[in-house]
């Protein structure tokens, strides 16, 4: 049944103020993904010499022995920490990281750390054993204390040999219109890095143990924070272009409308017409 | 001797200068040009860049010292130059971290290293 003018006009207000939210909100997202982009990619020097240090110092390492190269062998619990996002409106971001992950983790047995008030209620409704969350996402704050707390966290637990391995899971940034959900391990640490070859015998001091001991927290709360201005730089892109997807199906509609309403005011126009014709005739 | 000093920011410093002194844990050090290479462990001290018998002084919390062939590299999270420095900041962390050395219940090894934090700072003033 076609939409009478009355009924058609207000639906036209609702969703124009609608477009006006989406627009407002895509333009909103557009600058903040900018900012997480600057932040992103200023951080890729310190990671660039950092790893390049790692791999120095792992060269000369005996890695079978150490613990941070092995799984744990007491235990077959495993730990996540899963970044998704605090605000909705941004399309299908936390939904992709949902199901790439549900598969994976074992409720009986696995922790999760969640960051991230949409996963928080997402994975305690669903009954899975949260450790500690997060409900606010930082912002773009480079020197952020919250991926030190959690680098001295996990660390402290792997030493302790509560888990076998301590995942990440985040979306990773491909383009601004691309995404998809990784994961990653943080501990044990990767044995397939790159050996650096050095022209003169290398001095580590005090000995190699200890820096490598000392560059570990290091590491990790780079890693973590690198991932995770990722997921964040992925939720701000995903958002945007949800909102500009919102924005677009409401000009559609909003023109569908806008030709529902010229219909139902021509016919009203067109039956007056005809009704006033008429009773001329009959006057006559 | 190139110097390069990387923090979570970028590129911290980049420059062309004639020696460093810096603390790491088994004393201090100074790297001249053409050092073996090394890789040592700051500790939270101050910084000294020398370039043209002139001394810039820097307040490093903590990091590594790793010298290669031709450049020598700090890599840390924060380092600060005696202008870039908050003294009141400093000044508050460091009351912060000292009532927090007092409570037991709080974490006296992250007390610690935040008060030695502020006093680095403040040493600069």
């Amino acid at each position: 049944m076609a939409l009478s003018m009355q009924q058609s006009k207000n639906r036209i207000k609702s969703i124009q103020s609608t477009k006006k939210i989406t627009r407002a909100m895509e333009l909103v997202a557009t600058s903040k993904l900018k900012r997480a982009k600057d932040i992103y990619f200023k951080m890729t020097p310190f990671e660039k010499e950092l790893q390049n240090l790692m791999n120095t110092v792992i060269t000369n390492l005996d890695h079978t022995k150490n613990i941070y190269f092995n799984k744990n062998q007491n235990t077959q619990k495993k730990l996540y920490i899963i970044v998704n996002s605090s605000l909705g409106l941004c399309g299908g971001y936390d939904a992709n990281i949902y199901r790439f992950i549900e598969k994976k983790i074992d409720k009986q047995k696995d922790d999760l750390i969640v960051l991230g008030l949409k996963g928080i209620h997402y994975f305690l409704n669903k009954g899975y054993s949260i450790i500690s969350k997060y409900e606010e996402l930082p912002q773009f704050n480079i020197k952020e204390k919250l991926t030190q707390n959690i680098a001295q966290f996990i660390q402290s637990q792997f030493e302790n040999q509560t888990y076998e391995a301590i995942y990440m899971v985040y979306s990773k940034y491909i383009n601004s219109l691309t995404f998809e959900p990784s994961i990653v391990t943080l501990l044990p640490l990767e044995t397939t890095f790159q050996k650096v070859k050095m022209n003169k015998a290398l001095l580590i001091e005090p000995n190699k143990e200890e820096v490598f001991k000392e560059l570990i927290p290091f590491y990790l709360n780079m890693e973590i924070k690198k991932y995770l201005f990722e997921a964040m730089l992925s939720e701000q892109a995903s958002r945007r272009t949800a909102m500009e997807n919102a924005t677009d199906n409401a000009e559609e509609l909003e023109n569908q409308l806008l030709l529902a309403y010229n219909k139902a005011r021509q016919a009203m126009i067109t039956q007056e017409i005809s009704e006033i014709s008429g009773s001329a005739d009959a006057l006559k | 001797m190139k110097l390069k000093i990387v923090n979570l920011e970028g590129l911290y410093l980049e420059d062309e200068v004639d020696a460093i002194v810096v603390k790491t844990t088994n004393g201090e050090l100074t790297i001249l040009n053409k050092h073996l290479p090394l890789i040592a462990n700051c500790t939270i001290d101050i910084l000294k860049v020398i370039k043209n018998q002139s001394e810039t002084l820097y307040a490093l919390a903590g990091g590594v010292l790793f010298v290669d062939e031709n450049e020598t590299k700090i890599i840390t999270m924060a380092i600060e130059s005696q202008k870039e420095i908050n003294f009141e900041r400093a000044l508050k962390a460091k009351e912060r971290a000292e009532i927090r050395l007092k409570d037991s219940q709080s974490d006296i090894k992250r007390a610690e290293i935040a008060l030695k934090k502020a006093i680095n700072r403040l040493s600069l003033k």
